[in-house]
C-alpha cells in the first residue's frame, strides 16, 4: 500500500466520527423540516410545498428578499471599491487601522449592529437629537429607521468590510508587472485599470457580490427589527413568523424548503465562481507605493474618517447610552442603574436573568467552538489530503446553504417530536445548532493554511520513524496551532453573537445574551439593551484584539 | 542615434541607494550583472520611468527624459515573469501597443503577423496565454515589447524561469532580435555571468548600487578592474602577494584556472614566464566534460587549475603564466 494511501486511511478514519456527527446534526433537522413540509396529516403530500412555491404572497416576499439582498450587495461592493483601491496600492499610516476595522466587523454580532443603529440613527437617537439641537427643529430630521433605507444601511455596515477584505486580499497580491508593461506601451492609468487590472479582480468582485448577496438573503434580525413592517418581510422573517407567531410549523417548514432551494443555488454559484480564484497570482505585498500626491492623501483621509464615523460611532453610542437614562420616570441623566440591576445589586425584572444569559452564552460558545474546531480540524485535514477534496469541501460547506432560521426551525420541529424536552434538551439543541453554523467558517479558516503546507515536514517525520498518528499530532497539528486557535476564536465569536437559530428554536426557553438583547430592544428598554450590548461589545473587542494579535503573529512568522 | 545616457543618477530607498552614470550607445547590447540587491532591476525601472530618481539626468537620443511619463518614453520592457495579460489571447497582447498608437486595423494585423513570425510563433495568435509553454510566453513578451518599435529594449532576467537548453537557444534569438532592429539599444539584466559574457557588446557590473566596472566581455574577464569583478565574472584564485614578493605596490595576485599548468614531473618552458608553486596537494578533482577542474592546496590556500588529464600523483607542481596574473592593491587593479 502506498504511503499516500496509508496516510489517507488514517485521516479518513480520524474524520469518520466528526463526519457522522456533522451529518446527524445537519441532516436531522433538515429531515424534520422536510417531514414537516411533505407529511401532511400522516400522509405524504406535495401540497404545502407547491402552495408555498406558487403562492403570490410568497413570490412577493421572494422578490423583496432578492431585491434587498441585491441592492445591499451592490452598495456594499460600491462602498468598498475606493477603499480596496487605496489599501491594495498604497502604503499609509492608517492602512492597518482600516484593515482592523474591517476585521472587527467579521466578529460583530448582527444584533449589536441593530442596537447601534437604533441608538444612533433612531428617530430619538443620538444623531437626530444632535441635529434637532443644531437646527432648533422639534421634528427629527432623519427618518431612517423602520424603512428600506435602514435595512440597506445596516447590511452595508455589516457586509462592506467583507467585500473590502476579499477584494483587497486579491488586489494587493497581484503583481504590478502587467500594469507596468501596459504603462511602458503607452497606456494611461484609466486604460490600464480597465484593460489590465479590472479583468483580474472582476472574478473576486463578483464572488464578493455573491457572498454578500447570500449573507443578506438570509439576513434575519436586521430585517425583523429595523424593517419593522409587513412590506419589508423576507423569506427568513416569514418562516419565523409562521412558526413562532402564527404557530403553523408545517407552513414554515414548506417555506423553508423554498428558502433552502434558493440558498443552495446561490451557494453553488458562489463555490463555482470562487473555485476559479484559487490559481490567482501571489506576490508579496511589499510592492505597495508610498503616497506622493495630495489627492491621494485627501482620499485616504476621507475614507479613514468615513470608516471611523460609520463604524465606531454606533458602537460607542451603545456604551454611552448604557450610562444615560432618558426615562422621565427614572430620571433623565447619567446613571449606573442598569449595571447595578444587571449585577443583581438592585431589583429588576428585565435584567435579572442577564447573568444566567451570560453564563449560558459563554458555556454554549465555549462548547460549540471546541467541538466545531475539533470536528473541522479532522475534516479539513482529510479534505486537504483527499483527491476528492473539493467535493468533500462542498459537503462540509452545506450548512452554509441552510439559513440559520431554517436550521432553528428544524431543531424546533425535532424538539417537539422528542418525548420529553426540558431546559437541558433546549440548551443541548442550541449547542448542536451552533456547531452546525460555526463549522463551515471554521473549515474555511483551516483549509487554506493546510493546503498551503508542502507536506515535507510530515514526510520528514515519517522518515525519522514517526507513525501517521504521531506525525499528525506532533508535527502537522502543532505547525498550524495559531490557525486552529483562530478558528476556535471565530467559532466562539459567531456562537456568542448568534441570534437567528437560537430565537427560532428556543424562544422563551433558553436565554442567551443576544436573545436577552433582542427582547430588551423589543420591549423598548434601550438602556438595559445597551448595558447587555456593552457586555457583547466588550466580548467582541476581546475576541477581535486576540485575532489581531494572532493575525499579526502568523503574518510575521 | 538613440544613445541612452544616465548622468549622476541617484535613487534612495530604505537601506539602499543607487548612484551611477553610464552611457549605452545606439544599437549597443549592454548586459547588467551583479549580486541580488545590487540594483539591477531598479536600474531598469528608472530607465523605463516606473520609479522616480532623486537626482541626476536621463537622456535618450539627446532629449531629456528624466521627467518624461512612462507612456512617452518609447522604452520596451520584458519582465522576468513575462507579465502577459492573461485576460487577452496572444494576438491581443501583441496588438495592445499598436492599438494605443491608433493605427489602422489592417496595419495592426500586418504588423502583428510580422511580429508573430519574427519570434517563430506563426499560428499562435488565437492561443490563450495559459496554454503556452515558458519559452512561448517569453517570445510573446518579446514580440509585445517590440511592437511599439522601442528605442530602448529592457530585458529583466527574461530567461531565468527557463531550463538550460531553452535558455541557450533563446539567448541567441534575443541577440538576433537585437541585431535585426536597427539602432535599438538593449539593456539586458541577468544573474548568469556566462550568458552576459557570450551575448553582450559591453557589460556593466553593479555592486551595492554602484558600478564596479563597465567594459567589453573580454576585458571584464581578462583584466577585471576590481577583485570583486574578478570573482564575479568567473572562476579564479587570489593569493596574498607576500608569498612571492616584497613589492608593496600590490597586496594580492589573481589568476584564472586556465593560467595554471599542472605538472607531475619536469616542466619544459621559459621559466621567466611562469610563477612556480611546488608540492601542491590535490584536494578536489571535478570532471567538466572537456577538462578537469582541480582544487589544490598550497600553504593552506586553495588554488583552482584546469587540466586536460587527471594527474596520477597526489602532489604536483604548478606553473602560473605571469602575463595572465593580475595584481591588486586594496581590491583595485594595479596597472
Amino acid at each position: 500500500m502506498s504511503m499516500r494511501r496509508r496516510a489517507l486511511d488514517f485521516y479518513s478514519a480520524m474524520s469518520i466520527l466528526p463526519l457522522a456527527i456533522l451529518i446527524l446534526v445537519f441532516f436531522l433537522p433538515l429531515y424534520h423540516n422536510l417531514k414537516g413540509a411533505f407529511l401532511v396529516e400522516g400522509s405524504l403530500s406535495k401540497r404545502l410545498v407547491l402552495e408555498s412555491f406558487s403562492s403570490g404572497y410568497n413570490r412577493k416576499i421572494l422578490l423583496f428578499t432578492i431585491r434587498q439582498a441585491l441592492l445591499s450587495a451592490l452598495f456594499s461592493v460600491l462602498v468598498a471599491l475606493p477603499g480596496t483601491y487605496l489599501l491594495s496600492n498604497y502604503r499609509f499610516r492608517t492602512r492597518r487601522l482600516m484593515l482592523s476595522i474591517a476585521n472587527l466587523c467579521f466578529v460583530l454580532p448582527s444584533i449589536l449592529v441593530v442596537l447601534g443603529f437604533v441608538i444612533f440613527y433612531g428617530n430619538s437617537g443620538i444623531l437626530n437629537r444632535l441635529l434637532m439641537k443644531l437646527s432648533g427643529s422639534r421634528e427629527p430630521p432623519l427618518k431612517i429607521l423602520y424603512s428600506f433605507k435602514a435595512i440597506l444601511l445596516a447590511h452595508v455596515f455589516l457586509n462592506f468590510p467583507v467585500a473590502l477584505s476579499l477584494i483587497t486580499d486579491t488586489w494587493s497580491h497581484l503583481s504590478r508587472n502587467q500594469e507596468n508593461a501596459a504603462l511602458t506601451m503607452g497606456a494611461g492609468s484609466v486604460r490600464v485599470f480597465l484593460t489590465v487590472t479590472l479583468p483580474r479582480i472582476l472574478p473576486t468582485i463578483f464572488s464578493a457580490l455573491l457572498l454578500v448577496f447570500l449573507f443578506c438573503f438570509t439576513s434575519f434580525s436586521i430585517i425583523l427589527v429595523l424593517g419593522g413592517g409587513p412590506e419589508f418581510t423576507t423569506i427568513e422573517v416569514e418562516i419565523y413568523r409562521l412558526n413562532n407567531i402564527v404557530m403553523s410549523p408545517q407552513k414554515a417548514a414548506a417555506l423553508s424548503v423554498y428558502s433552502f432551494t434558493v440558498n443552495f443555488l446561490c451557494l453553488a454559484i458562489y463555490i463555482f465562481f470562487s473555485s476559479n480564484l484559487r490559481n490567482r497570482e501571489k506576490v508579496r505585498i511589499s510592492r505597495l507605493k508610498s503616497v506622493t500626491s495630495k489627492r491621494t492623501y485627501l482620499a485616504i483621509g476621507l475614507y479613514t474618517a468615513f470608516m471611523l464615523l460609520f463604524f465606531i460611532t454606533p458602537l460607542a453610542s451603545i456604551i454611552w447610552r448604557s450610562f444615560y437614562s432618558t426615562s422621565p420616570r427614572m430620571g433623565i441623566g447619567y446613571t449606573t442603574r442598569v449595571y447595578r440591576e444587571l449585577l443583581g445589586l438592585s431589583a429588576s425584572l428585565a435584567l435579572a436573568s442577564t447573568p444566567k444569559a451570560l453564563s449560558n452564552s459563554l458555556v454554549i460558545a465555549a462548547l460549540a467552538a471546541t467541538f466545531s474546531t475539533i470536528f473541522s480540524l479532522a475534516l479539513a485535514l482529510w479534505i486537504s489530503k483527499s483527491r476528492n477534496g473539493p467535493l468533500f469541501e462542498l459537503v462540509a460547506m452545506l450548512p452554509m446553504a441552510i439559513s440559520s432560521v431554517t436550521l432553528g426551525l428544524g431543531y424546533s420541529l425535532l424538539r417537539s417530536s422528542l418525548p420529553r424536552s426540558g431546559n437541558g434538551t433546549g440548551l443541548f439543541l442550541v449547542l448542536l445548532a451552533h456547531i452546525v453554523i460555526t463549522l463551515p467558517f471554521s473549515i474555511r479558516t483551516l483549509l487554506p493554511v493546510l493546503r498551503s503546507q508542502s507536506g515535507n515536514q510530515l514526510r520528514a517525520a515519517y522518515t525519522l520513524g514517526a507513525g501517521k498518528a504521531r506525525a499528525c499530532f506532533t508535527v502537522e497539528i502543532p505547525s498550524i496551532a495559531s490557525t486552529i486557535l483562530k478558528a476556535f476564536i471565530f467559532s466562539f465569536a459567531l456562537s456568542i453573537g448568534e441570534v437567528n437559530a437560537t430565537l427560532t428554536l428556543a424562544e422563551g426557553k433558553v436565554s442567551t445574551l443576544p436573545l436577552q438583547l433582542y427582547r430588551l430592544i423589543n420591549s423598548y428598554n434601550y438602556q438595559g439593551a445597551c448595558a447587555v450590548g456593552t457586555l457583547l461589545v466588550l466580548m467582541t473587542l476581546l475576541v477581535f484584539v486576540l485575532c489581531e494579535y494572532l493575525f499579526q503573529e502568523s503574518s510575521e512568522g | 542615434m538613440s544613445t541612452l545616457c544616465l548622468e549622476n543618477v541617484n535613487v534612495e530607498y530604505e537601506g539602499f541607494s543607487l548612484d551611477l552614470s553610464f552611457t549605452a550607445e545606439s544599437g549597443e547590447f549592454v548586459s547588467v550583472i551583479g549580486p541580488s540587491g545590487s540594483g539591477k532591476s531598479t536600474l531598469l525601472s528608472i530607465i523605463a520611468g516606473l520609479s522616480p530618481i532623486k537626482e541626476g539626468r536621463i537622456t535618450l537620443a539627446g532629449r531629456d527624459i528624466t521627467n518624461e511619463k512612462v507612456q512617452k518614453r518609447h522604452v520596451g520592457l520584458v519582465f522576468q515573469d513575462y507579465a502577459l495579460f492573461e485576460n487577452m489571447n496572444v494576438e491581443k497582447n501583441i496588438s495592445y501597443a499598436l492599438k494605443l498608437q491608433k493605427l489602422k486595423r489592417k496595419v495592426i494585423r500586418t504588423r502583428r503577423e510580422e511580429l508573430l513570425s519574427f519570434v517563430g510563433l506563426e499560428g499562435f495568435g488565437k492561443r490563450k496565454i495559459s496554454t503556452l509553454s515558458g519559452g512561448q510566453m517569453q517570445r510573446v513578451a518579446l514580440a509585445r515589447a517590440l511592437a511599439m518599435n522601442p528605442e530602448v529594449l529592457l530585458l529583466d532576467e527574461p530567461l531565468s524561469a527557463l531550463d538550460a537548453n531553452l535558455r541557450r537557444h533563446l539567448k541567441d534569438e534575443i541577440r538576433r532580435v537585437h541585431d535585426s532592429a536597427e539602432g535599438m539599444t538593449t539593456i539586458y539584466v541577468t544573474h548568469d555571468v556566462e550568458e552576459a559574457l557570450s551575448i553582450s557588446d559591453r557589460i556593466v557590473i553593479l555592486k551595492d548600487g554602484r558600478i564596479e566596472m563597465v567594459d567589453n566581455p573580454e576585458n571584464i574577464y581578462r583584466h577585471p578592474a576590481t577583485l570583486f569583478t574578478a570573482f564575479f565574472s568567473g572562476e579564479g584564485t587570489s593569493l596574498p602577494s607576500d608569498l612571492f614578493s616584497t613589492d608593496e605596490r600590490y597586496d594580492t595576485i589573481f589568476f584564472r584556472p586556465e593560467a595554471v599548468q599542472v605538472r607531475e614531473g619536469s616542466f619544459y618552458g621559459d621559466m621567466h614566464m611562469y610563477l612556480k608553486l611546488e608540492h601542491c596537494e590535490i584536494a578536489t578533482s571535478e570532471y567538466l566534460g572537456s577538462k578537469y577542474m582541480l582544487g589544490l592546496l598550497f600553504e593552506g590556500r586553495t588554488i583552482l587549475a584546469e587540466t586536460d588529464e587527471r594527474p596520477s600523483t597526489r602532489f604536483v607542481n604548478l606553473y602560473i603564466r605571469k602575463p595572465m596574473i593580475s595584481f591588486f592593491k586594496d581590491g583595485k587593479l594595479v596597472q
